[in-house]
């Protein structure tokens, strides 16, 4: 265990390390977000996870590879080819790491998902689609990305996916494709007809997946699709076009890609208050990181349809928030007390920060900017 | 330039040949570790050989009955690999203790060499006809007693089916030539006094031929049921040889000698009134489609393999099939992809001692018995299948950007081997009881295949080189030196 | 200053909030609290609507505080959110000051009550969200000024009565004190008082109105903090006065009946007023209805015996407070109309009536029975609930006819039969 937590380590450092130095100024910046969302996941891997066999800290890093080889690619091509192919390897890691289920089909495996995403990706390449197909398809393969793991609710064991790397793998890929892809390569596009309307229609599936998962009978499945709409916000966000949202989704991409990691599994204990605030907190709970980049996120605009979406975010985020009144604690302690170990303290302590934050509500967004722009942003 | 030195490789293997049998001779008793030895060591050194072959001063038109060129030099070493990943793993297999297998292997590789850089059809007519004989010959050493007269009897039919296709085409060549040497074929049908009929003839005999050997559907048949009880090295390994082979003739043969550069823009275009690209095209999308169809359709693992490795080869075919420098490059370093692709394929399933006769029924369940074993084969599949982040999804990207109606097709190829692949994933890690016994795989063998998968994906990622590698193979056709 | 970066001090001290017994730290955040509240005090001290409200609030502690001889970490904290949403002008960051707040006043019950009770303190964080929703969206689409007051009185109905809905805080035990009611009567104040209704001057008669549809199943207290609303609407000035009563809504004692003559005062003064900008004959009917079934909720109350000393200590304090506002506000005496009159009458002879026939325990007197309330566990269930299931099973052998299929395609016979179409392909060709 120990071999391989050191050999993931070592292979994010010099992965980074090569990056960084290989970046141009534009996208140093890109190489540290990365490093900071895959960093983050093996910091908070509450329960070894990613050591508990070879294959996943291989697959990790080359998942990681392809990320930061995507973020430093000069054509929107070879981003999006990278993209897939870390797409690609998370959904292998769904498959290689549930728990066994039974049967066959295309809605039952999150490599569906995967494939029509790469359909997507060679489609834009056909010369005879017209670009405005061809961004369509590029919204649809993220939109798919999105809910890699919708496809896998039905089947047996799919809660056990809740809070695990695979999904923390997820956010960060889809967070980081998406933010590059917005900024970088379309960054006007949420101002052109008919794009515009993504700004209500991802809100607007937000909303009716909130209202499926209420149909769902395990909290965990639930807190699946929260974080499938979770990347979905972060998308919203950098396609919206506005600079400040542009700064909140990074740290909304941050937040859900270490809130999963951070997520407990361990049966709750009436006693724990911090784990019970850990728990409650990867439900993005007033008092919590998630909370705070929710708030960042909607802030409110000029534009009408991004007003429109900010509200239909409001009530997703809310309609997941009213399936928290079937949360039961038990009547008894638990008799195997959970462990405290320094990666829950500090997840603690980040969640703890995450929520105070809030308090810079006014002046974060400027001061980030700032930051952002002197060193060397993409702006 | 002297053609004998360009004969170096072909003499060491044949070296070789002569060492094993010497040995059988000599021993009463044949030890196969020795056996194995001399093989790798004469394919070693006929591979370093063939590397530094490049030194020599290169040219489309050799003089005499062999050539060496960037795409003969690519194929020849794709051949040499791939015998070598054949032979890597047949260090321990159960069957290779037969000198037979042994010499015949070598012999395979050998004939497989003269197929590709000779420069005369009946020379190459003659060596393909060779490999089908031994390959059916050592595909029957390791099968039972009694089907080895079946299968022998079968490979003497299929080579001489295949001997009156060759015959008639070498007849063809020489009667409408005057010649069977390629370069002066191209020289006769520049000169454009021949009748388009005898043309169009041969190069429908060339395109049978190479869809033939390369095997891709509905055209497979030459190796058939042999390979269905052999081991994993010999059964996928001859396909991905013959495959080559196959290649090359739709290279060499077809492309190469009935079009030519198109003044003033990097694409091929037709010397006969016959658009041979457009035929290639079509015999590539039938095969995009069919290849993994087929697969998909087979539920006996070994024979829906020996269908999906030949969906790389199709790729690149129709790939090449649109005549353009840059996408020919990318073909041309997909076939070395597919070697690879093969190789940690035929590892893979001979270090779990996979049943030749095992139905997907067995396959179910397998990643939970050792998911490092089966995730090389099934992140070699994703390569074969051209999924990202493998290379092929690169040639497939820059194939798809040609403004073509047949770009249809390859994406409707991805869907078939999304789904194949998809499949394979799936059950791997279901819910299912074993209904085999798998071999344990020792260490040293699950590094093996880490470092090979890890290779496919970096040559996915750093695609450069290998595309540059391409591009340089084909570089004297559009008179780049 | 950020006001919520105040209250972000406070956060860390949130490992704090389990334990009662904290000793001097626990008071820590309640001296800096107070600290920053008089900062702003002096920061604001030209604007009554800023810190007047957040002295009242304080009053209310004060007074929970000497009752109990306790103070909690996590109410303290709530309270100092309360305190923060009453100073900030922003309807946004009133709205998070609203959340913060809850969430620590359900920390608190969260850690008083039993293991078996704890489940609502969480349920309590869902509605208190819920209930601020209305105004959320209301900011967030940037609805124009009478939309947004109608989508603010929305959420204080939800927030502060229990009919026809249930409140958004529950607890199981009656507490004996409606301090948590006030502390949410605190959040309603703090988003009326950042509105101007001077653009909508029918707007008080109109919640006088609503109030009173409402009064039919809420209780006195919930009653007289809506009309002081009410009066709010119309006047800041004439709210804050009535606003110096609520330290008396704590607890119910005697001094209900103080309660129940400001609340007739209120009425008088916003039919009066209404009668300017409204038809006579409107404001006449109106007022009297609802000053008939205004007076049902004061008169029906069930009067506790407390000590004399809690009694005169409740009043004391809110004569202070009186004291106080009317020293530094600018306060007119207006004067009685007929309209105000005819509101007076009406609640005064309504409030006998029921007063004298309550002891006979008339169901048309009692408060009407809420709806059950939609955010409840155990009320809204779907129907419907997509488990996980099973997967369809595929032929994962051979067929007979795909294996004849595939033998076939391997035998001679279709080498054969290659060679034939090829023979065709030339033909054709050929032609």
């Amino acid at each position: 265990m120990k071999l391989r937590v050191i050999t993931v380590l070592l292979g994010l450092l010099s992965f980074s390390g090569v990056a960084f130095f290989m970046a141009p100024a534009s996208r140093e910046l890109w190489v540290i977000l990365a490093f900071l969302c895959f960093g983050g996941i093996l910091v908070f891997d509450l329960y070894d996870q990613i050591a508990s066999q070879w294959m996943n800290p291989i697959i990790f890093l080359l998942i990681y590879a392809l990320i930061l080889s995507a973020v430093l690619e000069v054509g929107v091509e070879g981003f999006w080819r990278d993209f897939a192919g870390a797409v690609f390897l998370v959904s292998l890691l769904f498959e290689q790491n549930a728990n066994q289920w039974t049967g066959f089909g295309a809605l039952r495996t999150t490599l569906t998902p995967a494939l029509i995403f790469l359909m997507l990706v060679f489609a834009q390449s056909l010369p005879s689609l017209p670009p405005e197909v061809s961004y369509g398809f590029s919204l649809a393969a993220l939109i798919m990305a999105s809910y890699l793991e919708l496809f896998c609710i039905f089947r047996e064991g799919s809660a056990s996916n809740a809070g695990s790397f695979m999904s923390a793998l997820r956010v960060a890929c889809v967070g980081v494709g998406a933010l590059f892809y917005c900024s970088v390569f379309v960054p006007n596009l949420a101002h052109q007809m008919p794009y515009n309307i993504m700004s209500v229609v991802l809100p607007g599936i937000a909303v009716l997946i909130a209202l499926f998962s209420a149909f769902l009978n395990h909290w965990r499945r639930r807190q699946t699709l929260f974080f499938c709409n979770w990347s979905l916000f972060i998308f919203w966000e950098a396609l919206s076009g506005e600079d400040f949202r542009l700064y909140a989704a990074i740290g909304a991409l941050l937040g859900g890609a270490w809130t999963v990691m951070m997520t407990l599994r361990d049966e709750i204990d009436p006693e724990n208050y911090k784990q019970l605030y850990l728990k409650l907190s990867a439900w993005g709970i007033p008092g919590s990181f998630l909370f705070t980049m929710i708030i960042f996120g909607i802030s409110p605009s000029q534009d009408e349809l991004l007003r429109r979406g900010s509200a239909l975010w409001v009530l997703s985020f809310f309609i997941f928030w009213a399936g928290l009144r079937g949360f039961k604690i038990p009547k008894e302690r638990p008799s195997a007390r959970p462990s405290w170990s320094w990666r829950e303290s500090l997840a603690l302590v980040v969640t703890l920060v995450g929520a105070s934050l809030l308090a810079g509500v006014r002046i974060l967004p400027t001061v980030f900017s700032d930051i952002w722009i002197r060193a060397g942003g993409i702006k | 330039m002297s053609n004998y030195q360009l004969l170096l490789p072909q003499c060491t293997l044949l070296m070789g040949v002569l060492v094993l049998a010497l040995f059988e001779i000599v021993d009463k008793k044949f030890h196969h570790y020795q056996g194995w030895v001399v093989h790798m060591i004469a394919l070693s050194l006929a591979m370093i050989q063939q590397t530094l072959l490049y030194r020599l001063p290169a040219s489309l038109y050799g003089t005499g009955g062999m050539i060496l060129d960037g795409t003969t030099q690519l194929f020849s070493l794709s051949v040499l690999l791939l015998s070598i990943l054949i032979q890597i793993n047949r260090r321990a297999g159960k069957y290779s203790s037969q000198s037979q297998t042994a010499i015949l292997t070598l012999g395979i590789t050998f004939f497989s060499l003269f197929a590709i850089q000779s420069n005369r059809v009946l020379f190459s007519v003659t060596s393909v006809l060779a490999m089908i004989w031994l390959s059916h010959g050592v595909l029957a050493t390791e099968t039972k007693r009694k089907e080895e007269s079946n299968l022998i009897y079968s490979g003497i039919i299929r080579g001489v089916i295949f001997l009156v296709v060759g015959t008639l085409l070498v007849t063809l060549c020489m009667s409408i030539f005057g010649e069977s040497q390629m370069d002066e074929i191209q020289r006769v049908i520049v000169r454009g006094r021949l009748r388009q009929g005898p043309v169009f003839v041969v190069e429908v005999l060339i395109l049978f031929l190479g869809a033939l050997v390369l095997g891709a559907p509905p055209f497979g048949g030459l190796l058939g049921r042999a390979r269905n009880h052999a081991s994993w090295s010999l059964s996928m390994g001859l396909t991905g040889v013959f495959a080559i082979v196959g290649i090359n003739i739709f290279i060499r043969w077809g492309l190469l000698v009935f079009t030519r550069p198109a003044i003033g823009v990097l694409e091929l275009e037709s010397l006969s009134g016959w658009n041979i690209l457009t035929v290639i095209r079509v015999i590539a999308v039938v095969g995009l489609i069919l290849t993994p169809l087929f697969a998909i359709l087979d539920r006996n693992v070994r024979g829906s393999l020996n269908f999906f490795i030949l969906n790389p080869f199709v790729q690149a075919l129709f790939a090449a099939s649109f005549g353009q420098r840059e996408i020919l490059g990318g073909a041309m370093a997909q076939v070395i992809v597919a070697v690879i692709i093969i190789g940690l394929l035929i590892s893979s399933f001979q270090a779990l001692d996979f049943s030749p006769t095992a139905s997907l029924s067995q396959w179910v369940a397998m990643g939970r018995v050792d998911v490092l074993t089966c995730l090389s084969i099934i992140l070699a599949l994703s390569s074969a299948a051209g999924l990202a982040p493998f290379y092929g999804s690169y040639l497939m990207q820059k194939t798809l950007s040609i403004n073509s109606a047949f770009a249809v097709v390859l994406l409707f190829n991805v869907v078939l081997s999304g789904f194949y692949v998809g499949r394979l994933i799936t059950l791997a890690f279901q819910k299912g009881g074993l209904h085999g016994n798998f071999a344990t795989v020792s260490r040293s063998q699950k590094i093996w295949f880490t470092v090979q998968f890890i290779a496919l994906i970096f040559m996915g990622i750093f695609w450069q080189p290998l595309y540059k590698y391409g591009a340089y193979s084909i570089r004297q056709f559009f008179g780049e030196t | 200053m950020n006001e919520l970066l105040l209250c972000a001090i406070f956060i860390p001290l949130l490992f704090l909030a389990p334990r009662k017994n904290v000793g001097a730290i626990g008071w820590v955040p309640v001296i800096c609290g107070v600290a920053c509240t008089s900062y702003f005090f002096w920061l604001h001290v030209g604007e009554s609507t800023m810190w007047g409200g957040v002295t009242v609030l304080l009053a209310m502690t004060v007074s929970e505080a000497l009752e109990k001889k306790s103070l909690s970490v996590p109410l303290s904290i709530s309270a100092l959110f309360f305190a923060q949403s009453l100073l900030t002008p922003s309807t946004g960051i009133v709205i998070l000051c609203i959340a913060f707040g809850d969430l620590f006043l359900n920390i608190e019950i969260f850690v008083n009550s039993e293991i078996s009770e704890k489940n609502r303190a969480i349920q309590n964080i869902c509605k208190g969200l819920f209930s601020v929703l209305p105004v959320t969206f209301g900011v967030l689409l940037g609805v124009g000024n009478i939309g947004f007051i109608g989508l603010m009185a929305v959420t204080t109905v939800l927030r502060l009565f229990s009919w026809p809905l249930p409140r958004w805080i529950s607890e199981k035990q009656k507490d004996p004190s409606y301090f948590k009611l006030l502390v949410s009567t605190i959040s309603c104040f703090a988003l009326w008082h950042v509105q101007d209704f001077s653009t909508f001057p029918e707007w008080p008669m109109i919640w006088l109105a609503i109030v009173a549809l409402l009064s039919l199943g809420s209780e006195y207290a919930e009653v007289y903090a809506a009309l002081t609303l009410a009066v709010f609407s119309l006047s800041p000035v004439y709210g804050l006065l009535g606003a110096t009563f609520w330290p008396l809504l704590v607890h119910r004692g005697k001094s209900a009946y103080l309660v129940t003559l400001v609340a007739l005062a209120s009425g008088v003064l916003v039919c009066d007023v209404s009668s300017r900008i409204l038809s006579e004959n409107t404001v006449y009917t109106l007022g009297a209805l609802t000053a008939i079934i205004l007076a049902r909720p004061f008169a029906f109350y069930e009067i506790e015996n407390r000590l004399w000393v809690n009694e005169s200590k409740d009043i004391f304090l809110s004569l202070v407070l009186l004291g106080f506002f009317i020293y530094f506000l600018p306060v007119k005496v207006p004067d009685i109309g007929p309209a105000g009159s005819v509101f007076a009458g009406s609640f005064l002879l309504s409030f006998i009536v029921v007063r004298s026939l309550r002891s006979k325990h008339l169901k048309f007197f009692s408060p009407f029975r809420g709806l059950k309330d939609p955010l409840d566990q155990n009320v809204f269930v779907p129907g419907v609930k997509f488990n996980e299931r099973a997967g369809t099973q595929i032929n994962l052998d051979e067929g007979y006819y795909l294996s004849r299929f595939y033998s076939a395609l391997e035998s001679e016979s279709y080498l054969v039969w290659l060679l034939g179409l090829l023979g065709v392909a030339i033909y054709w060709g050929l032609k």
